[in-house]
């Protein structure tokens, strides 16, 4: 990195998980639409990996604006079904966060990635006061829950790669991900790579990042450093000491275990969602790649003993898969909470290094995919060309760090509202998250006028859950608003319609969707078009 | 097209005579007709050709619209089969080639529908002696350029991917009351096509795939005549 001539701006992202990768996915593309009528590149991006540590590898599901940022990067869907075992996933299905119903029924209910078709405000307030008597909420307003549940694709095979009929994601292999991000950096967008052990960081006279120092001494000098380190936060926590803001007061879960179980039969139906089975303190995630589950349990140390989180873990993979588990189940320490500050002087964190929640929403890629896109737009859309201002701009910096930390609040909040709203009464887990002093006082605040109103948009802090996701879990967790019924005549009528309008969308689809694995295997032999 | 397949034999099916049908019933209920390559001037005087993706495999292949609606046909199984141009995919039934999965060769099938093949009346496969007709040779020639063209055609659909000269495009016909809506149809991308690289240009001007991509751009007219025919 010596030989860079003085006027390049020399950009090191240190970590080569799917977090760092996507980093430098999102930076290379924006870079160079920004710079592509320069004759010579004014930056270099750089991404070091250690040869030893391995990555968490646990992240395996996403969230639809994923297939924005593969297409930008240029990657195909088909390349990506084939290559990381991926499978669609249109929903995170939520099975016994209530207690069970008088009939001992579990409680499920399904956040599904399409928004709720809800003709009018009036349909919504009848279900609210009678229709959801006779259905739920998502398969009252949608037509995704009832694909999900009848095993059904999200897109015809003929539909162009990212088009589907309903708006879906994946669930992927981990570490075959981070390579294909690898190889379409390094092959396609001109991303250097170097196997390097980083021992630690050296701090400079102004706040920032002077130099990098390598295991054997060698230095490694920079513009713009960018942590993507994982857990242990490098250069954002080890090195420059920034505050930790921990969020273990409200959010409990604090341990994982995780482990990989193989289909007892090639033929076994994939499941078009994440299953997020709750148990008495936390809940296990479910999720169906082509040839494997990856299955883990989530939960409070404080309630719960890594004894019992096992033979949890292992009572639901029950007896016979047992002996199709693919690794050993390995134990997963987690630290919920973020830094106050994300990008600091000549540093910048993205991933688990900048802050972390448990995965109950799929918050890890999905935060990764976010932020690095949020310095990709800002760096390239700054309006000086120079990339040298913008790198040091307090403005960008004050900016990118309100954002995320307005985010980051709101995610916190987002799962908590998850927990806070059961009435499960079987540990005192359950009972802990029901008291309001481990709520935010946003959180108060948004239930406190959710218990008479219908939720609005307005509610929110800018972030990446929006309304419909609230709705979601609100309605589905039965929570709804108590309204005023005067004004509501209809009895059931508008719902009523609004469910024959689903069912009738639901048997055109009925057609012409094949079953996830049939369009899984299709993709494989045949790929997707692009158009 | 629900009938069987059979790998054509000089001993089962010697007595098997074909009859002709010059109105295509057999085509009656298909509103799409592929075309190759080399039909594509003929086929783009009378018929909009677009590009449809194959249900089975997702592969791109060129049609000629003879119907404003699924299952119908404006052409075929009518009283008579009212253009000059016969596409050949309607000229070879009921014979088609097939790939045998032990020796993959390619063989010579017959469609075992009972409108066209018997043993009654029509032409004869084979004569006394067992030796292929002089009709049955014309078919299988037919046959053997058709499979040939579709390799060739698959090149033409694989350059339009490849240089983004398709794009999806719902066709919307307005006929008196009635609204139809075509979709999952690709045509070419005009603003792509102005605008490509001179070195690109020439070499599609040179393999002969510009003519061609002109032509199908062009035929999209044609479907003023479907419209004319749904209500005559």
């Amino acid at each position: 990195m010596c030989s860079a001539a003085s006027s390049q701006q020399r950009i090191v992202i240190v970590g080569g998980g799917t977090a760092g990768w996507l980093t430098a996915n999102h930076l290379a593309r924006a870079l160079d639409e920004k710079f592509a009528a320069s004759t010579a590149k004014p930056y270099s991006i750089t991404l070091i990996e250690s040869p030893n540590i391995p990555t968490v590898g646990v992240g395996e599901g996403t969230v639809p604006s994923i297939r924005d940022s593969l297409h930008y990067f240029g990657i195909s869907e088909s390349e990506l079904i084939k290559r990381c075992s991926a499978t669609f996933k249109q929903s995170i299905d939520f099975i016994g966060w209530q207690p069970p119903q008088s009939d001992g029924a579990q409680h499920v209910y399904q956040h599904i990635f399409d928004y709720p078709q809800i003709e009018s405000e009036e349909a919504l307030c009848d279900w609210i006061n009678h229709g959801f008597k006779a259905a739920n909420f998502a398969d009252t307003f949608s037509v995704q829950s009832h694909l999900v549940q009848a095993g059904l694709a999200p897109k015809k095979f003929i539909q162009a790669e990212f088009h589907g009929v309903c708006n879906y994601a994946y669930h992927f292999d981990a570490a075959k991900f981070s390579e294909l991000l690898a190889e379409n950096a390094t092959q396609r967008l001109g991303v250097d790579y170097q196997q390097l052990e980083i021992a630690k960081g050296v701090k400079n006279n102004a706040g920032g990042i002077a130099y990098l120092l390598t295991e054997n001494g060698q230095r490694i000098e920079a513009e713009l450093f960018i942590d993507c380190s994982g857990g242990r936060s490098l250069l954002l926590g080890q090195c420059l000491e920034t505050e930790f803001i921990s969020k273990a007061d409200e959010i409990f879960t604090d341990t994982a275990i995780a482990t990989q179980v193989a289909y007892s039969s090639i033929k076994k139906t994939i499941a078009c969602a994440t299953l997020a089975t709750a148990h008495r303190a936390g809940w296990i995630w479910d999720i169906g790649l082509v040839e494997r589950r990856g299955v883990g349990i989530v939960y409070s140390s404080q309630h719960m003993t890594e004894a019992d989180a096992r033979e949890t873990l292992a009572h639901y993979i029950g007896l016979e898969d047992q002996n199709n588990l693919l690794t050993e189940p390995r134990k997963i320490p987690m630290r919920s909470g973020h830094y106050a500050q994300f990008w600091r002087n000549n540093c910048v964190a993205i991933g688990m290094s900048q802050g972390f929640v448990e995965p109950l929403e799929a918050t890890g890629l999905l935060m990764f995919d976010k932020t690095a896109q949020l310095l990709a737009q800002m760096l390239s859309e700054a309006d000086s060309t120079s990339l040298t201002l913008s790198l040091s701009s307090g403005q960008l910096q004050r900016r990118f760090n309100q954002q995320l930390c307005s985010v980051w609040e709101g995610v916190f909040d987002f799962i908590k509202l998850h927990y806070c709203l059961s009435q499960r009464d079987d540990s005192d887990f359950w009972r802990a998250h029901r008291d309001m002093n481990t709520w935010s006082p946003q959180l108060i605040q948004m239930l406190t006028k959710w218990h008479t109103q219908l939720p609005s948009q307005i509610d929110l802090r800018p972030g990446v859950f929006n309304l419909a996701n609230h709705l979601y879990v609100l309605l589905g967790m039965d929570v709804r608003p108590l309204l005023n019924t005067n004004v509501d005549n209809s009895d059931g009528q508008l719902s009523g319609q609004q469910r024959s309008i689903m069912q009738a969308h639901l048997a055109s689809l009925n057609k012409v969707l094949m079953p996830h694995r049939e369009l899984i295997e299709k993709v494989h032999e045949y790929g997707l078009q692009r158009i | 097209m629900a009938h069987a397949l059979h790998t054509l034999n000089e001993n089962e099916h010697k007595d098997y005579k074909v009859s002709l049908d010059r109105q295509f019933n057999h085509a009656a209920e298909q509103h799409l007709i592929p075309i190759m390559t080399d039909e594509i001037f003929d086929a783009a005087l009378e018929f909009p050709l677009v590009v449809v993706k194959n249900s089975e495999t997702g592969a791109f292949t060129l049609c000629a619209i003879q119907g404003l609606k699924p299952e119908t046909n404006l052409y075929c199984g009518r009283e008579q089969y009212d253009a000059i141009y016969v596409p050949r995919a309607l000229r070879l039934y009921p014979f088609a080639l097939r790939e045998n999965a032990q020796t993959q060769q390619l063989e010579i099938c017959i469609i075992d529908d009972p409108a066209r093949v018997g043993v009654e009346s029509g032409e004869a496969l084979f004569d006394a002696e067992g030796n292929k007709s002089q009709f049955l040779e014309q078919q299988i020639k037919l046959l053997k350029s058709h499979t040939e063209m579709a390799g060739q055609t698959m090149q033409l659909m694989n350059l339009l991917e490849h240089y983004e000269l398709l794009h999806a495009q719902a066709i919307n016909i307005k006929t008196g009351s009635e609204e139809i809506s075509f979709d999952g149809i690709y045509v070419i991308n005009q603003q792509k096509l102005n605008t490509l690289a001179p070195d690109v240009l020439v070499k599609l001007r040179d393999n002969g795939a510009l003519a061609l991509i002109y032509a199908i751009q062009q035929s999209l007219k044609q479907i003023n005549r479907l419209i004319v025919r749904t209500h005559g």
